[in-house]
């Protein structure tokens, strides 16, 4: 019977030095990647918390007026000028997928080419590679086979690099998907981004509510020998 | 030293709530787009009918006629402090004044 073959048996035939060298190479590039998505999400955090800041403007006027006296009513006119915001922040990202999706519309309707396929990267050459041809966006870009790059073989398991399916290449017929691909990644991307922007405004708004409109009995202290004991004591009182 | 293991952190506890913030994104972008739309038309009704949808909020002309009310009645007072509060200048006399005062022994 074969002996079982185990991912722990990658290095298998490699010299003791080469082989903690690869695992420490390995090891490194793992922190590496693992700090700079740390760093990556905590720019994302600071970037939600200053989008949030907006409602702090947005609010500015009627908090400290106090024409809002409790949390149900602040978080009510907040959403309303939050959405409205969004609103003047998304028209032009909209507008640019309206136009992208119109004009796929348009050209299947005018053309007739229902199995047009915008994202198709051409035909294989003899060697197996796809150097021209296509319709889609793909053939703008490196496409490569990572079903391959894992080799369970007699020595172990081999690792790959992974086989180059297509190179890069401009295709004359491919004009609808460039067309279609330049007008709605940025539009999908900048409204993504107006989105995260609602999304923090939306936490920032309860985070305020919450600390403007505190109910908070920590300092209240009820003295049976107080005159106005049973008095209800209405200075602090705050509605819902 | 201390930032590196910190950005470990980081780095490993958004690993973990990757997936839940594109959720959340994702809901939010679909949410988002009905929310888009619904005003789009609203703002269309509101253009026939007169209006816009940015008018001011009957909290937000309440808010202004305050202010107004306040610079016009109180011009020796400043509005706001630093922390949002209603600050109020006073004069102190010479008289009021401790730093005035002087020891009469």
């Amino acid at each position: 019977m074969a002996e079982k073959k185990s991912i722990f048996k990658l290095f298998a035939n490699t010299e003791t030095s080469t082989r903690s060298k690869v695992i420490w190479t390995i090891v490194v590039i793992v922190l590496f990647v693992v700090i700079l998505l740390g760093l990556i999400g905590y720019l994302i955090y600071r970037l939600m918390k200053w989008q949030g800041k907006a409602v702090d403007k947005l609010m500015y006027n009627v908090t400290v007026t106090r024409v809002i006296q409790n949390k149900k009513h602040f978080k009510k006119v907040a959403d309303i000028k939050s959405s409205r915001y969004f609103f003047k922040q998304a028209w032009i990202p909209f507008v640019l997928m309206l136009i992208a999706a119109l004009f796929l519309i348009i050209f299947y309707s005018v053309s007739g080419l229902w199995s047009f396929n915008i994202f198709s990267n051409g035909v294989a050459d003899a060697d197996g590679v796809i150097r021209s041809g296509g319709t889609g966006i793909s053939t703008i870009f490196y496409s490569w086979d990572f079903t391959k790059i894992l080799q369970n073989t007699d020595d172990g398991l081999l690792l790959n690099w992974p086989q180059t399916i297509a190179v890069p290449h401009f295709s004359a017929e491919a004009w609808p998907s460039y067309v279609f691909f330049v007008l709605a990644t940025p539009g999908v991307i900048w409204f993504l981004v107006t989105v995260q922007c609602y999304l923090a405004r939306f936490l920032r708004i309860r985070k305020l509510a919450s600390i403007i409109y505190d109910k908070n009995l920590s300092n209240f202290r009820y003295d049976p020998n107080n005159p106005n004991a049973n008095k209800p004591d209405l200075e602090n009182y705050q509605q819902n | 030293m201390k930032d590196i293991f910190r950005g470990l952190g980081r780095g490993v506890l958004y690993i973990f709530t990757l997936p839940a913030f594109l959720v959340a994104l994702a809901i939010g972008a679909v949410y988002c787009l009905f929310l888009f739309i619904g005003l789009f038309f609203k703002a269309i009704f509101s253009f026939f009918a007169g209006k816009s949808i940015f008018n001011d909020l009957a909290e937000d002309i309440e808010a202004d006629e305050i202010l107004e009310r306040r610079k016009n009645d109180l011009p020796s007072r400043s509005l706001e402090g630093n922390n949002g509060t209603v600050v109020v200048e006073q004069k102190v006399s010479n008289e009021e004044d401790p730093s005035n005062q002087k020891d009469s022994n």
